[in-house]
């Protein structure tokens, strides 16, 4: 074929010119140390190279998250560890102060000292984080959570809220627990009944807690609250005790009514004491409100019989006690007209003998001491309470003055029932510091997993992303020969010429 | 006789100074874009006779002509425009490669670094440092998008300008061309029957220009003029007249400018991406390349922007209040018209607008709609077409036949994740069937795109207080949100159980039922969730058999708004709503979390794509497109070099052929010389010997 000058000058400078822009195309890659620099370089692998930067970015952030995370679990895990501590040394004050061998002047100690480690509590409980914000407040981070009101009783103003973080793929990492169910969700006794004396005692007698032995039958008579009574027949005769409870039957007012005494010796007696005991025909009276003239003011009908003239005053605050022919009701709050409460009888008088164990209705609990006519003793279903008023209930039974036997049979059993509701508090802050260890366990195994997939789309990326040096760098050295081959071809070959040869 | 050989000699003189000449004229032109070699074609003059036989009359030049092979040529045009239109459209792609892949210009960082500041904020919901970060980092966000969007913006209008310039170029090459036909046909017609060799070279550079723009074709007159054709057939050049290129407005879009020829007053649109040339890469890369990058921004960018101002809503500020937009609106009036362009066609007035339902359906798309039927009424109905720009899809609005505007003027496109708003139809000018508008739902999001949001208490982190749960029985689609929380303090207000009073307080929490009876009526009624008994406001009036407007009211009840929208369906509807209190407070972060999990929720296309995905998919495009171009560039490069070296093997000049010519001229002219000495000294012997 022909091949005309300009052909030949043009084929050289393009072959030239191209090998010069491969020489600087493969310069800029070396000198950003990239294979793929804009999509065109690797269209399938620039997607997978921003899919990949998003997956570490996002594992960063996981491991941010979990640092922020651990710091505030590690906070948390600090203060419940302190608080154990705490609530141990005031078991230690109470295991103590019930061995009976206090005086009175040490009990008192012994109260100061709880008062100190209860003001130590609610300032543990209102601990602050680096942000200032009240780690235990829940979601209210900035209402100190735990105050004292003006009745000296702690309130929790914070809420339930627990804030949660992103922590791995579809893993959320709690960084607080609220303060409500730290310390103000217990249950009071021994989770079952809170045991107390009547407020009339003259004995020695102490009751145990009601334990519940057999739940299928016991839960059967749920919400009822049982009191054993204590009676002496006459001389000589040997102790009695019968056990009753109250329960609400149709209340729509807002009244508590417990049974206080009961007094087998009235000689009114049968006309309110349930014939039966249960399951018998007759073995339940009704205790029914009925309103009076003046608003506020109520009679009340036990069986029928009526409570007048003695009335139900509703407008003042305290509670009063209503006996109607040797039955006493204690009642407090507000009733509505109608609301009827009912009295069971489960154990007609049976012989006292001490330390033995009384059974009904699946619960079980004994009677220690030397009780006296009219005594009672009563099981209240477990309710809502908290540490503080634990804490506060041990050190109002240490300072309940005197030490006659009856006081002390008081101040045995109160402190008998707080240790009870604080072994459960402690329990439950334990079992929150093991939780937040879990969790703690949790963010470490998060870690690694968020640090290892990063580590694995770093390596993915580096192998899409990142240039062979070696590679790169021979191949710019073969496109350096090639561009001086022909430099020196074209000068080689233009000196081929039949004019110089023309002379 | 010897007279004749004189004359033999001289012949032979004059031939071989012609061809040095002509040898000359090739050398002097040997660096002459587009020359093609010239030969003399020497022919022998013929015989005497004699009784003997002939005697040589001597030679004669009888042309001058210039090595060009038509075919070759023709190869040559071809492999031109389309070398042309592959480095017209490499080049342009390339730009847009590099700013959407580009680590600094990308938006893969800064995205990473939104959300990354959003988990800040979800790690300390409290503070007002990471709340303005996340601000500050969501403005630069957004404006990363504007830059690109500008970029591309700008790449659109340069694309106008090129437009612009294609035609005058054109227009003046045709000009050119048209008169060099005149010259060629003049000498031509002169009589002397012979092509001016050096003019047909310049209207074969003319030629070649024009196809850098665009395929030709060429028909030669008996005159040696030529005809040209551009395109698929348009004429361009007949004789010495020559047609004008224009760039004019498109119909629909009055942004972009396309190209026409024009001649005695009447216009003609040209069909550019069939054309060939640069001018098809323009109007490739334009409709096919730039328009979807446009769309798949915008997608993504409504994508982050609808999501979040909507989950906004579901949360509450540090004010506990209900969260305002954290972007702009997508959905504002503004950005609604801005969607839907009507095409210039005459056929009538509307104003129609876009709206955003669900990005997760949202396509990168472009739609035509058609009027099918208009009814001014009453009652006003209208039934439209609409065409998948992307992949031809029909579909009849509504399917069931005309809809009645007074009824609603919204009309749901459920399938593409958007509805089409008739707001007005002129009455002086009403709609005529075959009027047609262009749908862009997604062309114009990445332009918009804006941080709204600049008081970073009113960023929502925390969970609303009001939790709403809608019924499952519910016949048809429903949306509900909480808008407004004005009494949290109400007596019917949600409420959390207490377990601090005895008995234990249950939680307190409404619901909402609303009922279709007879059809087409709606009430609705509040209810305490516990009870089932209906709520009293004030004390003595149940909320009961309250009216409700379908499909869609926002009610205000127990210190509380609610928007409620439902489906009417063809049968009695019945809804309910369960609303129940929720924990929350400053220190939430409950809504913070799920707007920092959009990073990875799988939102687009679908849910198919993440956000990022969604720009991965696009640079993963473009990237594609380019190398697939760079791949053409160099195929076409090579048959260009092919076709172009067949041409100048032809045409072109080699000097050392030129030079071993300047030899054999030279000689045939010494040679000739040496003839008329010859003949001199014949004469000369002859005269001496007569002396």
């Amino acid at each position: 074929m022909r091949i005309s000058t300009q052909t030949f000058f043009q084929r050289n400078t393009t072959s030239i010119l191209e090998s010069q822009a491969r020489t600087s195309n493969l310069n800029v890659h070396l000198t950003e140390g990239k294979r793929v620099l804009h999509g065109s370089d690797d269209p399938v692998a620039i997607a997978t190279i921003q899919r990949l930067k998003q997956t570490i970015s996002v594992n960063e952030q996981y491991v941010k998250n979990i640092e922020v995370a651990d710091a505030a679990n590690a906070q948390e895990e600090s203060t419940l560890g302190q608080m154990v501590n705490v609530l141990q040394r005031v078991r230690e004050l109470m295991v103590s102060a019930g061995d009976g061998i206090y005086s009175l002047e040490n009990l008192e100690t012994v109260a100061q000292e709880l008062e100190e480690l209860k003001e130590e509590l609610v300032g543990l409980g209102n601990t602050r984080d680096g942000h200032s914000e009240y780690i235990f407040a829940g979601y209210d981070v900035d209402t100190k959570p735990f105050q004292v009101n003006e009745f000296g009783q702690v309130e929790f103003l914070g809420d339930k809220g627990v804030r949660e973080l992103q922590v791995g793929s579809g893993v959320d990492a709690a960084i607080n627990d609220s303060g409500f169910d730290l310390m103000m969700n217990l249950s009071s006794g021994n989770g079952s009944f809170k045991s107390t004396l009547g407020a009339a005692n003259t004995g020695s007698g102490v009751i145990e807690q009601g334990v519940v032995f057999d739940p299928a039958i016991a839960s059967s008579f749920q919400g009822e609250e049982y009191s054993i009574h204590i009676t002496e027949p006459g001389a000589g005769l040997p102790t009695e005790y019968s056990v009753y409870s109250i329960e609400a039957a149709s209340v729509a007012g807002a009244a508590t009514v417990k049974l206080a005494t009961v007094d087998l010796n009235d000689p009114a007696i049968t006309s309110v004491n349930p014939a039966d005991v249960y399951p018998g025909v007759n073995s339940a009276v009704n205790v029914v409100f009925f309103a009076t003239a003046t608003p506020g003011e109520f009679e009340v009908q036990i069986n029928g019989q009526s409570s007048l003239p003695t009335i139900y005053d509703a407008n003042t605050a305290t509670a009063q006690q209503i006996s109607i022919d040797g039955m006493t009701v204690e009642v407090e709050g507000i009733p509505l007209a109608a609301d009827t409460y009912q009295i069971n009888k489960y154990i007609a008088p049976t012989q006292y003998n001490q330390g033995q164990s009384i059974e009904f209705n699946g619960v079980r609990t004994s009677l220690k001491g030397e009780p006296l006519d009219k005594d009672a003793f009563t099981l209240t279903p477990s309710s809502n309470t908290d540490i503080f008023t634990t804490i506060q209930s041990a050190i109002d039974a240490m300072r309940i003055p005197g030490d006659t036997d009856t006081q002390e049979a008081l101040r045995l059993t109160r402190l008998n029932m707080a240790q009870l509701e604080l072994d459960n508090g402690l329990d439950h802050i334990v079992n929150t510091r093991s939780r937040v260890g879990a969790r703690m366990q949790t963010l470490i195994s998060q870690t690694s997993i968020s640090e290892e997939f990063k580590l694995v789309s770093q390596t993915a990326m580096s192998k899409l992303e990142d240039l062979d040096m070696a590679k790169a760098i021979s191949d710019l050295q073969l496109e350096q020969t090639k561009l001086e081959v022909a430099q020196q071809t074209f000068v080689q070959l233009q000196r081929l010429n039949l004019f110089d040869l023309i002379r | 006789m010897s007279v004749n050989l004189y004359g033999l000699g001289v012949q032979g003189l004059l031939v071989a100074k012609q061809s040095l000449d002509t040898v000359g004229h090739n050398i002097a032109n040997v660096n002459t874009e587009g020359y093609s070699r010239q030969g003399t074609v020497q022919i022998s003059s013929g015989g005497q006779q004699f009784g003997n036989g002939f005697a040589g009359l001597g030679t004669q030049i009888d042309d001058v002509v210039r090595s060009f092979d038509k075919f070759s040529f023709v190869d040559l045009q071809s492999n031109t425009s389309n070398l042309n239109y592959n480095q017209f459209f490499l080049d342009s792609v390339t730009r847009v490669d590099q700013v959407v892949s580009d680590n600094d210009t990308s938006i893969t960082s800064i995205l990473g670094q939104f959300f990354s500041a959003f988990n800040t904020v979800s790690d300390n919901p409290n503070s007002l440092e990471s709340r303005n970060h996340l601000i500050e980092i969501s403005k630069s966000m957004t404006s990363t998008f504007s830059r690109l969007n500008d970029q591309l913006e700008l790449q659109y209008r340069s694309l106008n300008n090129d437009v612009e310039n294609i035609a005058q170029e054109m227009t003046a090459l045709a000009k050119n061309l048209a008169e060099t036909n005149a010259e060629i046909q003049q000498v031509w017609d002169n009589g002397s029957k012979h092509l001016p060799n050096d003019l047909l070279d310049q209207r074969d550079r003319i030629i070649l220009e024009i196809s850098e723009y665009t395929d030709v074709s060429t028909v030669v007159q008996d005159n040696g003029a030529i005809n040209l054709f551009v395109g698929t057939g348009q004429p361009l050049v007949l004789g010495h007249n020559a047609f004008k290129v224009e760039a004019i407005v498109d119909a629909t879009d009055n942004s972009k400018l396309e190209l026409a020829l024009t001649s005695k007053g009447t216009t003609q649109r040209l069909r550019g991406e069939l054309m060939g040339g640069k001018i098809q890469a323009v109007y490739n890369f334009r409709d096919n390349v730039l328009d979807t990058t446009f769309n798949q921004l915008g997608q993504t960018a409504i994508g982050i922007g609808h999501l979040i101002n909507e989950q906004q809503k579901q949360g509450l500020d540090l004010n506990m209040q209900v969260g305002a937009n954290f972007f702009n609106d997508v959905n504002s009036v503004n950005a609604m018209a801005q969607r839907a362009l009507p095409t210039d066609d005459g056929l009538g007035e509307a104003t129609l607008g876009v709206q955003i339902e669900d990005v997760s359906l949202l396509t990168a798309d472009d739609f035509e709609l058609k009027v099918l039927s208009y009814a001014a009424g009453p009652p006003e109905t209208v039934q439209f077409q609409l065409t998948n720009l992307g992949d031809g899809t029909q579909l009849t609005l509504p399917a069931a036949g005309a809809q009645d505007l007074t009824v609603s003027r919204n009309i749901d496109v459920a399938q593409y994740g958007f509805s089409i708003n008739v707001d007005a139809v002129s009455v002086t000018d009403p709609l005529q069937v075959d009027k047609r508008f262009e749908l862009r739902p997604t062309h114009f999001g990445a332009q918009r795109f804006e941080t709204q949001i600049t008081d970073s208490s009113l960023v929502a982190a925390a969970g609303n207080q009001i939790l709403i749960t809608e019924g499952a029985t519910n016949t048809g689609v429903s949306k509900s949100r909480i808008t407004q929380i004005t009494a949290p303090n109400d007596i019917n207000y949600p409420s959390p159980e207490d377990l601090t009073t005895t008995p234990v307080t249950p939680a307190k929490g409404l619901r909402i039922e609303v009922v279709e009876a007879p059809l087409g009526t709606f009430t609705y009624q509040v209810l305490d969730a516990n009870t089932g008994v209906p709520i009293e406001e004030p004390p003595g009036t149940p909320l009961t058999g309250l009216a409700f407007t379908a499909p869609q009211q926002t009610i205000s009840h127990a210190g509380f708004d609610i928007e409620i929208a439902i489906e009417d369906t063809a049968a009695l509807d019945s809804y309910t709503f369960t609303l129940d209190y929720n924990e929350t407070g400053a220190g939430s972060n409950e809504n913070a979390l799920v707007m920092s999990a959009f990073q990875t929720d799988k939102t687009l296309n679908k849910g198919r794509s993440t956000f990022q995905d969604n720009y991965a998919l696009m640079s993963s495009d473009i990237g594609t497109i380019t190398s697939s171009a760079e791949v053409r560039v160099q195929s076409s490069e090579v048959l260009y070099e092919q076709a172009s070296n067949r041409v100048t093997s032809y045409s072109g000049v080699n000097l050392d052929e030129e030079a071993a010519d300047l030899l054999k001229y030279q000689t045939a002219y010494n040679a000739a010389a040496k003839i008329v000495s010859i003949a001199d000294e014949l004469m000369e012997t002859l005269l001496t010997s007569l002396r």
